[in-house]
Formats: C-alpha cells, sequence, structure tokens
C-alpha cells in the first residue's frame, strides 16, 4: 500500500489515538512503578527497623548484663571530666597542682576553642562524639625530667583525659645550669579529650 | 469475530448476508435494475463491514500451470506476465501456489518447478454495477472468490478425509459439480437447469456427473479403480432421486447426500437463510472461511488494506490500554499487598518495642544505652593505653650525649601522632592526622652543634654520625636520619666558607637528626 495523503488521513485519527494512549499508559506504568518502589523501600526500612527492635528484643539480657557491667567505669569516667563539657576550670587548677608538685617555675597556658577530635576514628570511637581543646603550655625548666614530672603530675589530677601531642625543648639559659633559674624553656601541645554526652544520647540512641 | 458483509453474485441474481459469528439479514436480489436498487438499499441500511464477494458463474476459467522455480521479485514478475498472458480481458484473477510435494517426486532428477492454480472470471462485465454500488457506499472490499474455492471448503467443515471429493451444489445459476484432491480445490462444472421435470432432471444431471468422473480418470487426477465420494448438498430437498441414479451407476462412486435438516445441523446454516436463497449455505462457508484465491485486482483491495490498518491501529490502541490497566491493577495489588506487609512488620515492631520497654525497666538505671556506655568505656581505656611521652626519646638522646662528649643539644623536638616520619612531621606544613597513614608514631627532631669547634669539619661530622649511630641502637628506634650536617658536601649544592683563623673561630658546627620510632602497637583501631 502506498502511503499517499488519501492514505494517510484516515489513518491520522487512529494513529494519534494510539500515540496517545501509548503515551498514557507508559506514564500510568511508569507512576504505578514508581508507586511500587516507594512502597517497598518504605517496607524495607519498617522490616529493618523490625529486625533492629527484635534484635535488641531478644539481646535484652546482654544489654542488661552490658550496662551493670559498664555502669561503674562509665560513671568514674563522668566524675573524672571525661564525659560532658569542657572542664576548664578543673584543667587549670590541675596545672597549678602539677606545676607546684613538680617544682616548675610557672606554666603559660592557651586553651584553643573546642572541636571534633580528628583521630577519634583511629580509636574507634565509631559514632561516639569526641572533642578535643587544644592546649599550648609553655613550660621553663631546669632539666628536662622535669617536664615527664609535670606531666605525671597532671595526669595525676584526674582532671580529665589528654593526649600529649608534641612537646619542643630549647635551651635558653647559660651554661652550666644553676639551681635558681630556668635555663630550657619546653612548649608542649595537649589535646584535653571529651565525649559530648548530649550527642552521644542523640546520636547512640537505642 | 470480526463481521463481513457477503455477497454471492450470479448470472441470475444477488445473494446478500451479513456475518458476526452466523448468518444474519439474509436477502435476495434478481440481477437487473431493480435488484441493483435493492442491493443499495441493503447496503446503506447499514454497516461498513468488509465485503467478501462471492462469484457464480460459468464465465470463470481454472488453470493448474508448472512454471521453473524462482522466488523474489523473479517470481512476482513471472507470475504476472503468465496471467497477463493467459486473462487480457479481465481484471479479476490470480495465480495460487500449488503443494508441489508428489510433483517433486515424479520429476525428482529434474530441475525444481513451481505449480499455481491460475483462476479468473473472464466476464468482467457481471461484477461491474455490484462492485459500483459497493465502492459508492465507501465499503472496504475485502476480496473476490470464485463459488466452487468456497465449495471445496465443506470438506474440512465437515470433517471429510477423503482423497477424492466431488460436491455437488445448487444454485441459483444451476447444478455444480466442484472436485478436489486431497482437501483442495481442482475442477468445477456449472450446469444450468433446464427444461424438464425435477426428476428426469436428476437422471439427466447424474448422466453429468458420470461423465466428470470419466473426464478425471481422463485427465489422471483419478484412476478407473479410485473410488471417488459424491457429497450431495440438498438444502432445498430436492435431490433424493439424483443419488439414487448415481447409485445405479458405475461403482466406484460412494455417495453421500446431506439433507436442509443436516446442513442445518451439521453446517449450523441457519433455516430461514436456505429458505431465503439457496446460496445460504455457500455464503455460511464463506462466512466461517477466507479462500486464499482472492481474484480482486489490487486497487479495489486499497480500501480494504486501510480498513484493515485502522483496525490493527484501533486493535492495538485497546491492546496497550488494556495491557496497562492490567498493569496498573497489577501494580496496585502489589501495593496492596506491600502496605500489608509493611502493616504487620509496623505492627510486629511495636510488639517488640513494647516487650523491649517492659524488659529495660529491670535494667539499672544509666545516663546512656549500654552501646555507648561500653563504646565510651573502651574508647577511654584506648586513649589510656595510646598516651605517649617524649620520656623515651629524653632516654635514647641522654644514653647517647653520655657516649658523645662534644655533642651539644640545643633543642629537641618530639611529636606524637599519625606521621609516615620524622622528615614529614617537622615539614613545615605538617598537620597531624592529614597524612592517610593511619599508623602513630612518635617523631623527634633533635637540633645539636659540636662544642668545642675548631673549624675541623671532618672531626666533627665524624662525631655527629657517631652520636647518630649512637641512637640507633635504641631498640624503639625505626630510622636516624641526619638531615644537615656543618658542612653541605654534596655536589648538588654551593658552598661558600673561609679558612681564615678568625673566621673559623666564630663558626659552630650546627646539625639535626631526625628519629623516627617503631609504630605505635596497637593502633590505628
Amino acid at each position: 500500500m502506498k502511503l499517499g495523503p488519501e492514505n494517510i488521513r484516515p489513518l491520522a485519527v487512529p494513529g494519534a489515538i494510539l500515540i496517545v494512549v501509548t503515551a498514557l499508559t507508559i506514564m500510568v506504568i511508569a507512576s504505578a512503578e514508581k508507586l511500587v518502589e516507594g512502597r517497598r523501600q518504605l517496607r524495607d526500612t519498617i522490616e529493618r527497623q523490625r529486625a533492629d527492635v527484635r534484635q535488641k528484643h531478644a539481646n535484652a539480657g546482654a544489654e542488661k548484663e552490658l550496662i551493670t557491667r559498664y555502669l561503674g567505669p562509665y560513671s568514674a569516667l563522668q566524675d573524672a571530666g571525661f564525659i560532658g563539657g569542657e572542664q576548664r576550670v578543673n584543667w587549670v587548677d590541675s596545672l597549678r597542682t602539677a606545676n607546684r608538685e613538680a617544682h616548675l617555675f610557672g606554666v603559660n597556658y592557651d586553651i584553643g576553642q573546642q572541636e571534633a577530635y580528628p583521630l577519634a576514628r583511629d580509636l574507634g570511637a565509631g559514632d561516639l562524639p569526641l572533642k578535643q581543646s587544644p592546649m599550648k603550655l609553655t613550660l621553663p625548666l631546669l632539666h628536662e625530667a622535669d617536664l615527664m614530672a609535670f606531666f605525671r603530675s597532671l595526669a595525676a589530677q584526674r582532671s580529665g583525659m589528654f593526649m600529649l601531642n608534641g612537646c619542643n625543648l630549647r635551651r635558653t639559659g647559660v651554661t652550666p645550669p644553676t639551681g635558681s633559674q630556668a635555663n630550657l624553656t619546653a612548649e608542649c601541645e595537649v589535646a584535653w579529650i571529651t565525649v559530648d554526652d548530649t550527642q552521644a544520647k542523640a546520636t547512640l540512641r537505642p | 469475530m470480526a463481521s463481513k458483509l457477503l455477497v454471492c453474485l450470479s448470472g441470475a441474481g444477488v445473494s446478500v448476508a451479513r456475518w458476526s459469528g452466523r448468518l444474519t439479514a439474509t436477502a435476495r436480489f434478481d440481477n437487473d435494475e431493480a435488484g441493483l436498487a435493492g442491493f443499495e438499499r441493503y447496503l446503506k441500511a447499514g454497516g461498513s463491514a468488509p465485503v467478501h464477494l462471492m462469484v457464480d458463474s460459468t464465465d470463470e476459467d481454472y488453470r493448474f500451470e508448472t512454471l521453473p522455480h524462482t522466488s523474489g521479485r523473479d517470481r512476482r514478475e513471472l507470475i504476472q506476465r503468465k496471467l497477463r498472458q493467459l486473462y487480457r480481458s479481465t481484471p479479476y484473477f490470480a495465480a495460487v501456489p500449488q503443494p508441489t510435494e508428489k510433483l517433486q517426486k515424479q520429476v525428482k532428477s529434474k530441475r525444481r518447478d513451481d505449480r499455481f492454480l491460475f483462476a479468473a472470471l473472464t466476464e468482467a462485465d457481471l461484477l461491474t454495477p455490484w462492485i459500483n454500488a459497493i465502492t459508492a457506499r465507501r465499503l472496504p472490499l475485502a476480496g473476490i472468490y470464485p463459488l466452487p474455492v468456497v465449495t471445496a471448503a465443506v470438506a474440512a467443515r465437515l470433517k471429510l478425509e477423503t482423497a477424492n471429493l466431488l460436491v455437488i451444489s445448487k444454485h441459483i445459476a444451476g447444478y455444480r459439480q466442484t472436485f478436489s484432491k486431497d482437501g483442495r480445490f481442482r475442477l468445477t462444472r456449472l450446469t444450468q437447469a433446464r427444461g424438464s421435470g425435477e426428476r428426469t432432471m436428476d437422471w439427466s444431471f447424474a448422466d453429468e456427473i458420470q461423465n466428470t468422473r470419466l473426464y478425471l480418470d481422463a485427465l489422471g487426477v483419478t484412476q478407473v479403480d479410485e473410488t471417488v465420494d459424491v457429497l450431495i448438498l440438498d438444502q432445498d430437498n430436492s435431490l433424493a432421486t439424483l443419488r439414487q441414479a448415481l447409485e445405479s451407476k458405475r461403482g466406484n462412486m460412494q455417495c453421500q447426500r446431506l439433507d436442509r435438516e443436516e446442513l442445518v445441523l451439521r453446517l449450523k446454516v441457519p433455516d430461514a437463510a436456505i429458505g431465503i436463497t439457496p446460496d445460504a449455505l455457500h455464503l455460511q462457508l464463506l462466512g466461517a472461511y477466507t479462500p486464499v484465491e482472492n481474484l480482486a485486482p489490487s486497487t479495489l483491495l486499497e480500501p480494504y488494506r486501510l480498513f484493515r490498518t485502522r483496525r490493527w491501529l484501533f486493535g492495538a490502541t485497546a491492546a496497550v490500554a488494556a495491557t496497562g490497566g492490567i498493569w496498573f491493577g497489577i501494580d496496585l495489588q502489589r501495593v496492596q499487598a506491600i502496605e500489608d506487609e509493611s502493616h504487620r512488620f509496623s505492627v510486629e515492631a511495636a510488639g517488640f518495642e513494647a516487650q523491649y520497654r517492659d524488659l529495660t525497666r529491670q535494667f539499672p538505671a544509666a545516663p546512656a544505652n549500654s552501646a555507648t556506655l561500653k563504646l565510651t568505656v573502651d574508647v577511654a581505656a584506648r586513649i589510656r593505653e595510646n598516651v605517649r611521652t617524649p620520656e623515651s626519646l629524653f632516654v635514647a638522646v641522654s644514653d647517647a650525649l653520655a657516649s658523645s662528649p662534644t655533642v651539644s643539644v640545643i633543642s629537641l623536638a618530639w611529636k606524637y601522632g599519625r606521621y609516615p616520619d620524622a622528615a614529614t612531621a617537622f615539614a613545615p606544613a605538617s598537620i597531624t592526622g592529614t597524612t592517610t597513614d593511619r599508623q602513630w608514631r612518635q617523631v623527634g627532631l633533635i637540633i645539636g652543634e659540636i662544642t668545642p669547634f675548631s673549624g675541623d669539619y671532618r672531626s666533627a661530622i665524624a662525631g655527629i654520625r657517631e652520636f647518630a649511630d649512637r641512637l640507633r641502637q635504641s631498640p624503639l628506634v625505626a630510622d636516624v636520619r641526619i638531615i644537615k650536617l656543618p658542612l653541605e658536601a654534596s655536589s648538588r649544592q654551593s658552598l661558600t666558607g673561609s679558612t681564615s683563623v678568625a673566621t673559623e673561630q666564630r663558626q659552630t658546627a650546627q646539625f639535626e637528626i631526625a628519629i623516627t620510632y617503631q609504630p605505635q602497637p596497637g593502633l590505628p583501631v
């Protein structure tokens, strides 16, 4: 059959209807499939939630045991200032005490703004919101052993948990040293590490 | 079932009926002006169903021809050439391929040939006014068929399994004999009914049938000793004596007669239609079966092709819409099933949650959940375990200094963190934790000098190297690297200085040594 205008004209309406119906059908099917997919994803989410809560229910005994076992150490960490907000006053008090106990000439400190602890992942902290408060210390010393005595004393105060990131000792005084004048200056960088318990409760809710 | 308008045209008149699974609106018109006018009124009365036109005429021609085997365009051209040779005066002709199995067996060693039935209606004038009436109404003409090819279909409708079948039927135009071999049309003869009484006519027609039998033998279509089944379609119960007359003749013809009641019963021909026209039986056959022997010229079939295309488009539209509807319905069912499942999961989850809450009431009061408690305590333990101080560096340097009295330390730097080595750690751009190396290490940088220094670089450098070697003896140290010497002896850098006594006394022999400790065991986690 040759397709001339006289042949195309009678076919135009049914052809157009076919195109329109096909387009509508495709749209309807696509919408229906999207609806099915959406419902399926929702179903999967609810199923996962059910599995989680079922697992939680099944593990209730073990959870109780965990709470019993870890509640004490956790409370101790709270008392030690590891959990909760910054304990700047305690830290400064501890610096003073450690300075006194190590018989130093005084400690200059500079506490920076609290921030997320960048090495939290290395410590296996997962979603635990670990924070660090960087503190720069400047200590005049007679001998490098005084520095160790200072940090041992600082740790013994139990006013928080810290990591020593670095120290730089340089000779400043006269040689030979006298007993009353510092001849070394130590500049150390300490990270006071805390767990933001408000954030922890939000992110680690069961 | 698709509806059709069925027309049986003969010199005596026209029989028409509508078909929609069965014959309806059967009518008969004479072949004159009044009949044509009645036919036009019938067409006008309704419907646009395609017209299937069957012609019962003596002006017909059938011949079987064998042509060399060809295909494609060559085959079409060969057939058209042959048709033009055979039928110059009529546009109603066709060539229908025939099975060639037996022929090929006969001429196995020869070239391959194709066998065709060439059929034509040689008197076009008979059809012209009726076809004009159809085309004037813009009705699609689906085909023009000779009546005998429709008759041949009766064997299949009656499920007759016979090799040689001679069908006798009575029409407006006269008595027709149609012979089919192995279910395919082979030969037809139309004998016009004239003169004498019914009984004399039957005996006379029996002689005609006898002659046809002899003619078949003469043609070689049948063998003398072969039995030919004769089927008498007696729709007006007027051929009872014909059977008796036939049975009294040669014995190699088996005769079977279907009277009006049997035809109504077995072929579902409406009794009323038979009462209206003797062509009712063939109209019924044409309604149920469309022969391949379509003699209509291509130009006449154009409207029917358009009609079929339109019907196909509407059918496709309906199929698409139905598919969409079914799909949508199935999807809705799936959505319902998924929602039911989701609801069940929600209910179960709520149940578990409620039970869990009951259980947690027995738990000790805790500021956080068990996972948080455990994680916090574990992380705190890990921090404690991994706290480091520069003490080990101080010890290593003190031990080395004890054996190197000429070395004096100016400054000592120590770092602890994620550093690949000391050189990187003390580079100006180094920031704790930026490296992708996740090993935690202690690193140190010693800046020292050789005192006293009198300008003897050789012994100063030797002293520095000895000092570095002593540092290396510590088991915790992974690498000790001298990164700066008092005198840069490398050929890649320029070197300036003075050996004057005054200058040498002012010079110092400073050096830098970087120490990298072994990676921290246990980290990273």
